[in-house]
C-alpha cells in the first residue's frame, strides 16, 4: 500500500497543519460572523413580525366587536320601526285602498307573463326545425 | 504470445501512435493497480537534511480544498441576504447541522469549541467530496493525515480536561463505587479504551475512504477490460458500469457520513472529558 510509505509522513503533517490553521482562522474571522449576523437578524425580524401580527389581530377583533354591537343596535331600531309602522297601518283607518289595487294589478300581469312565456308545456309545443328542411325560402 | 523484443521492434519500426493502437487491439494495454491512486507524487521538492516539506499532490489538494471552500463560501455570502439563495441555504443548513451536533453532545460547554468543530466538519466534508471527483486525490485516504488529525484532537482534549479539572481529571479512569479488588483491572481497561479512541477515530475514516476508492477503481478497470476484450463481452461491460454508478452514489453518501461521524465522535470524546462521570 502506498499509504504506508515512511517518506511521505512529514510533508503531509506539515502542510495539513499549516493549511488547516489558515482554514480555521479564515473561517472564524470571515465566515462565522456573517452567518451569525444573518441568522440573528432573521430571527429578530420574525419576532417583530409576530408581534405586529398579534397587535393587528387584536385591534381587528376589537373593531369587529364594536361594529357588531352597533349593527345590533341599529337593527333593533329598524325592527321596532317596522313593527310599529305595520301595526299602525293595519290598525289605522287611513289604509289606502288604491295602492293595494295597483299592487294586485301588477301581480296579475306578472302571473300572466309567467304563464304565457315561461311555461314548459307551451314551450314544448312550439316545433323548431333545422334550416336544412326549409325548402320554401331559398 | 508476444515477447517484449517483438514489441520493441514494432515500436521502433512504426510511430508511437501505431504502437499504442497495436497494444490496444491486442489487449495488452497496461491497467494500473487499484492502489495506484493513493500514491503521493512530489510536484515541487523542498527538503533539507533534516526534514522534507516538498509540495506533493496531497498538499496541493489540501490547498485546493481550502481555496475552493473559501471561495464558495465567499461567493455564496457575497450578497448576504435575509432571503437566502440556494448556496447560502446550503451553508446555513450545514451550520445548523453542526450546531445541532455541538448542542446535543456538549450543551452550553461546547460554545467555545464550536469554531474548531465547524471548520473540522467543513474541511473533512470537502476533502471527502473533492476526493470523489475522478482523477483527483483523496487526502483522507491516508492514514498519516487522519492519524495526525486524531492525535492532535486527542492531545487537545487532554489539555482541555486537565485545565478544567486539574488533578481530578484522572478520575476519568476510575468510575465511582468500584470494589477495591477490581480497581487495577478497571483502570487498565478504561485507560486502554481511552487510548484506543485515537486509533479508531483515524482508522475509521482512512479505511472507509481507501476501501471505497479501491472498490470503485477495481470495478472500473474490470469494466474497461471487458470493453477492450471485444466481442460479446464488450456489450456486457455495461453491467459493471451500471454497478459502478450505483457504487459512486453509495460512496458519496459514505463521504458525507464519515465527515459527520468524525465530528460527532470528536464532540462525544470532548464531552467525556468535560463532564467527568
Amino acid at each position: 500500500m502506498p499509504q504506508l510509505d515512511r517518506l511521505i509522513i512529514f510533508p503531509q503533517i506539515f502542510w495539513f497543519f499549516l493549511i488547516f490553521l489558515i482554514f480555521y482562522l479564515s473561517i472564524t474571522h470571515f465566515f462565522l460572523p456573517t452567518i451569525l449576523l444573518i441568522l440573528k437578524l432573521r430571527r429578530n425580524i420574525i419576532e417583530i413580525n409576530i408581534l405586529k401580527v398579534t397587535e393587528l389581530s387584536e385591534t381587528l377583533i376589537k373593531d369587529k366587536s364594536k361594529l357588531m354591537l352597533e349593527l345590533a343596535l341599529k337593527l333593533n331600531e329598524v325592527k321596532l320601526c317596522i313593527y310599529f309602522d305595520l301595526n299602525y297601518n293595519m290598525i289605522s283607518l287611513k289604509f289606502d285602498r288604491s295602492t293595494s289595487l295597483s299592487l294586485n294589478n301588477k301581480l296579475i300581469k306578472n302571473l300572466v307573463n309567467i304563464k304565457m312565456y315561461c311555461n314548459y308545456y307551451s314551450l314544448q309545443n312550439i316545433i323548431f326545425l333545422p334550416n336544412v328542411l326549409n325548402f320554401k325560402n331559398k | 504470445m508476444l515477447n517484449l523484443l517483438s514489441l520493441k521492434t514494432i515500436a521502433l519500426k512504426q510511430n508511437l501512435n501505431n504502437f499504442y493502437k497495436f497494444m490496444f487491439t491486442n489487449n495488452i494495454f497496461p491497467i494500473p493497480s487499484p492502489l495506484e491512486q493513493f500514491e503521493i507524487i512530489t510536484f515541487f521538492p523542498i527538503y533539507t537534511n533534516f526534514f522534507n516539506i516538498s509540495i506533493t499532490n496531497s498538499s496541493f489538494f489540501m490547498l485546493l480544498i481550502f481555496l475552493s471552500t473559501f471561495f464558495l463560501i465567499n461567493l455564496s455570502f457575497y450578497r448576504s441576504n435575509l432571503l437566502p439563495n440556494y448556496w447560502q441555504l446550503f451553508f446555513e443548513e450545514f451550520y445548523k447541522i453542526t450546531t445541532n451536533i455541538v448542542r446535543d453532545n456538549l450543551q452550553l460547554n461546547g460554545e467555545k469549541f464550536f469554531p474548531f468543530i465547524f471548520s473540522l466538519h467543513l474541511f473533512l466534508l470537502f476533502s471527502n467530496l473533492i476526493g470523489m471527483i475522478p482523477y483527483s486525490f483523496t487526502i483522507t485516504s491516508h492514514i498519516v493525515f487522519t492519524f495526525s488529525l486524531a492525535l492532535a484532537i486527542f492531545i487537545g482534549i487532554n489539555i482541555i480536561g486537565l485545565k478544567s479539572h486539574g488533578i481530578n481529571f484522572f478520575t476519568l479512569f476510575l468510575p465511582r463505587g468500584v470494589p477495591l479488588i477490581i480497581v487495577p483491572l478497571i483502570v487498565t481497561i478504561e485507560f486502554l479504551s481511552y487510548i484506543v479512541k485515537v486509533f479508531t477515530l483515524s482508522i475509521r475514516l482512512f479505511a472507509n475512504m481507501t476501501s471505497g476508492h479501491t472498490l470503485l477503481k477495481i470495478i472500473a478497470s474490470f469494466s474497461w477490460t471487458m470493453l477492450t476484450s471485444g466481442g460479446l463481452l464488450a456489450i456486457f461491460h455495461l453491467i459493471p458500469l451500471i454497478l459502478l454508478f450505483g457504487l459512486i452514489g453509495l460512496e458519496l453518501a459514505i463521504a458525507i457520513l464519515q465527515a459527520y461521524v468524525f465530528t460527532l465522535l470528536t464532540c462525544i470524546y470532548l464531552n467525556d472529558v468535560i463532564e467527568l462521570h
